[in-house]
């Protein structure tokens, strides 16, 4: 186990030297300049060019790169252009923000759609069935800022339930964290519970199939013990796998719930950042977003182990 | 025997543990807010030491009467914090540095300039108590406001102003200008400062006033030693608000100077007296419109700009906000690129300029008719260099002459590249409008619509475009704006634009100067370098408990003066 994981670890490095080539020259060769959205509209050229010259920008693409890339080696993302501030320390910044819009999320998305697939599963094209499903279809089909901007009317409009945007730090009042991050996470949490009901519906449905679920219910086992003890471990895999993948999605930053909602994370940086062309910012995003993928998949991997008895004693 | 905890039982607790503790959390978070505390009691105002500005012993070049904007009527009041929800921070708090209006709207709260204007826009002594002009024009004299603190508490004087003017001199385009202009400037004392020109410049007073873009603030002079040749580190200046705190992405706070002198004993436009009623500025940016608007409504801002034009009947209807049209508007332009070959051709820019029905393209993308009105003048009408002047030739709305102008123009067909962008309200909805009553006449347009980023780079390119849209806010000057200077993208540097340029700027009186303005204007028209369908405006949204808040729309979003009633 110990060799697997550091195997997979070692996989980071061709990873981020791939993503970083990747980024800096798709970046750069996108039309646009930081140094002339600095300068503002009614700046001349010169003026334009005089914040280029000062922000390094007019050095050739070759040197900028490999300048960037020795910093990075070092641990050392470069500076923002536009917020004056260490990459590193802007997305350490941001890092709480949306590492709590995460683990809410995942909180709704799992408490919403893995008991509705299996619900959905075990009362098969019965109208609880149909009704989850087309809730999880809605789910997938709504743009999650619409429903989000439903919600701030409903509860903050109308209502006065919750504050319409915004974000306070859950070191300074973790009840009104809370209360910030109730909207855009279930907003988040309802698209992933969709497919989280669906995969968890369809795989309920092969294992109830199995014969070694027959076996327990012709032993004499009530339905409950069979769906909890026999058939939803087998059920795990799949769902840690989707799980996995929205983990590392909502850790990358949910775009369109942070601007709606006004979260300062990871995912509102990186738009803001695009929009202004700062590429130090999208760099080091995309990188980190990079080992974030590789870790999570890692995890998932991980957790396969414990889930599945088949795996630990298969590597034995 | 000890019984193990088995992985089944393990996880069966923590979900139970889990479910608990997150439903206990939910119940907590749903639960009202608490009463928001009320504003605090009202306190008179302290009557503030008053020096009234002197009058200029030589006439200006801007002779203007004007009455005084009106005092409020309600007992002003001290106290609160004003929640401002803009649509995203500035990208940098150093007025001098940058031409980005966003800026010049919060700094112009902490920083001052020596000269700023009135209600109709003539140049009036902000910084500076008085000045003199000699008689042939080339020696300023200006006297400076005696006892003016900065932020940090030391006296401003000549030494501070000469080190901000020398640095705003090379840093922008009317201060490079002025200084190119300039024979010398000195301080004889610590309250004076004079300026010896080269030639007669009848900008001086309109370039040392505010701009709403990389305007001559005063910094002290040794945070401009500290900057050397990069943005200042400190944010330390003399007006009525000051610094505090700036969280990138979050909110950027401003509060109240206490030790800030007023001007005067009556506001005059956007200078005379500025009082900071309120405790706090706190700027929050908030990029999504909906949710600004969702958030004005729900108590969580108490003043918005920039609202959505179709959430403008909803929100005028409630009678937990204000809702008020913005005073000033801003010039509505699609501009032609004069570098391309097939733009180069004059007869082909009046056959468009005749094609077009502007109340249509206005309404396109403004909809509402309280957000646009029709306007020949290329100064917008609340300056005094409004004019009607080459007038026929706009909205003419005629096909018949479109056609005519095309045929004796050398079009011939070829794709006219057209760029536009949908991250300003209304840019791509007049540049379909327009682009689709150019082609009722035969000309065929590539409308490419991306983000304002690439717009900005691309247009700096004439090989790359044909015709992009824009927009201008007020120059209460048509030398100060880089279009009308021929500078801008669009480059109308014809001979004989060039020529009236040379002109306006070497003539120092208004009344000589206005006759020039309107020649220029007239040959705009005639030689077609945009197209101006007309003028355009937002609307602000506040609290309705707020009072006179941001009403000066145009260089900055004024909260000076600013008050919450209880």
């Amino acid at each position: 186990m110990v060799n697997q994981i550091a195997r997979r670890l070692l996989t980071l490095i061709p990873v981020l030297v791939v993503v970083g080539i990747t980024t800096f020259v798709l970046g750069h060769l996108t039309p646009g300049d930081p140094a002339a959205v600095m300068a503002g509209d009614s700046a001349t050229p010169e003026q334009v060019e005089r914040i280029r010259h000062a922000l390094g920008l007019d050095l050739p693409l070759p040197v900028q790169l490999t300048t960037w890339a020795g910093r990075v080696v070092q641990g050392n993302l470069g500076d923002s252009i536009f917020m004056k501030e260490p990459v590193g320390q802007a997305i350490l910044q941001r890092v709480e923000p949306t590492g709590l819009l995460t683990l809410l999320s995942l909180f709704f998305a799992i408490l919403i759609g893995v008991p509705a697939g299996i619900i959905a599963a075990v009362r098969r094209n019965s109208w609880i069935d149909r009704l989850a499903m087309g809730i999880s279809l809605a789910g997938v089909c709504i743009p999650s800022f619409w429903l989000g901007i439903l919600l701030i009317l409903l509860f903050a409009v109308f209502l006065h339930l919750l504050p319409a945007a915004g974000y306070v730090s859950l070191s300074e009042d973790p009840a009104a964290c809370l209360r910030y991050l109730l909207m855009p996470a279930f907003s988040l949490g309802l698209a992933h519970a969709a497919f989280l009901a669906r995969i968890t519906r369809s795989s309920m449905l092969e294992v109830l199939h199995e014969d070694y679920v027959r076996t327990a219910r012709s032993k004499g086992l009530g339905k409950t013990a069979v769906l909890i003890r026999h058939a939803f471990p087998n059920v795990l895999v799949p769902v840690l796998t989707v799980i996995g993948n929205s983990t590392a999605a909502l850790l990358s930053g949910a775009v369109t719930t942070e601007v709606v909602f006004t979260l300062p994370g990871i995912g509102r940086m990186m738009i803001q950042s695009i929009a202004r062309r700062d590429y130090p910012v999208i760099q080091g995003v995309v990188l980190c977003v990079a080992v974030v993928y590789v870790l999570v998949n890692l995890a998932v991997d991980i957790a396969y182990v414990f889930v599945d008895p088949r795996i630990r004693q298969g590597e034995r | 025997m000890s019984k193990k905890l088995t992985r089944r039982e393990f996880l069966k607790r923590s979900a139970i543990l889990g479910t608990g503790v997150a439903g206990a959390a939910i119940l907590n978070a749903c639960a009202p807010a608490p009463t928001p505390v009320p504003p605090p009691a009202p306190t008179t105002a302290p009557a503030a030491p008053t020096t009234v500005p002197a009058a200029p012993t030589t006439a200006p070049a801007v002779p203007t009467a004007v009455p005084p904007t009106a005092p409020p009527t309600a007992v002003s009041k001290k106290g609160g914090t004003l929640r401002y929800a803009y649509n995203g921070d500035p990208p940098t708090l150093d007025v001098q540095w940058t031409t980005t209006n966003v800026t010049a709207w919060v700094g112009l709260h902490m920083f001052e300039t020596l000269f700023t204007y009135d209600d109709k826009y003539g140049p009036i002594p902000d910084l500076a108590e008085s000045y003199q002009v000699s008689s042939d024009g080339l020696k300023y004299t200006v006297k400076l406001r005696k006892g003016i603190l900065f932020h940090n508490g030391k006296e401003m004087t000549s030494d501070d102003v000469d080190a901000s003017l020398r640095r705003w001199g090379k840093l922008s385009g009317p201060g490079k200008t002025l200084f190119g202009l300039l024979d010398s400037l000195t301080s004889p004392d610590k309250y004076t400062l004079e300026f010896k020109l080269k030639s007669v410049y009848p900008l001086f007073e309109t370039a040392l006033a505010i701009t709403g873009g990389q305007d001559s603030v005063i910094y002290p002079a040794e945070v401009i030693k500290e900057a050397g040749d990069g943005e200042i580190k400190q944010f330390i200046g003399t007006g009525p608000y000051k610094f505090q705190e700036w969280q990138k992405d979050r909110f950027l706070r401003l509060t109240r100077f206490d030790k800030y002198v007023p001007h005067g004993d009556k506001p005059i436009g956007y200078g005379g007296k500025k009082e900071a009623f309120l405790d706090e500025i706190r700027y929050i940016a908030v990029p999504d419109q909906s949710t600004r608007a969702a958030g004005i409504l729900s108590g969580d801002y108490d003043y918005v700009d920039e609202a959505a034009r179709d959430q403008y009947d909803q929100l005028k209807s409630n009678p937990k906000v204000k809702v008020s049209l913005d005073q000033t508007w801003r010039l509505a332009e699609d501009i032609f690129n004069l570098k391309s070959p097939v733009m180069a051709d004059q007869k082909l820019r009046q056959a468009m300029l005749a094609c077009v029905n502007c109340e249509e393209v206005l309404k396109a993308s403004q909809g509402n008719k309280d957000f646009y009105r029709l306007s020949p003048s290329l100064m917008l009408e609340e300056t005094r260099w409004a004019t009607k002047a080459g007038g026929e030739s706009y909205n003419q709305n005629n096909l018949d002459k479109a056609k005519q102008l095309l045929k004796e123009s050398k079009y011939s067909g070829q794709t006219l590249r057209w760029m536009t962008t949908k991250e300003f309200a209304g840019f791509y909805e007049e540049a379909l409008a327009a682009s689709q009553q150019m082609a009722q006449a035969g000309i065929k347009i590539d409308l490419q619509v991306m983000d304002w980023a690439t717009v900005v780079k691309r247009r700096a390119n004439a090989d790359d475009w044909d015709i992009f849209t824009s927009g201008w806010g007020i120059f209460v000057d048509p030398m100060l704006s880089p279009q009308f200077l021929g500078t801008y993208a669009g480059w109308w540097q014809t001979e004989r634009a060039e020529a009236l340029r040379k002109k306006l700027l070497g003539t120092a009186d208004f009344k000589d100067r206005f006759p020039i303005w309107e020649d220029l204007q007239r040959l705009w028209y005639e030689e077609v370098p945009c197209i101006n369908p007309g003028n355009t405006r937002g609307y602000r949204v506040m609290n309705a408990k707020l009072n006179d808040a941001g009403q000066l729309t145009v260089m900055t979003r004024a909260m000076w003066n600013a008050w919450f009633s209880k």
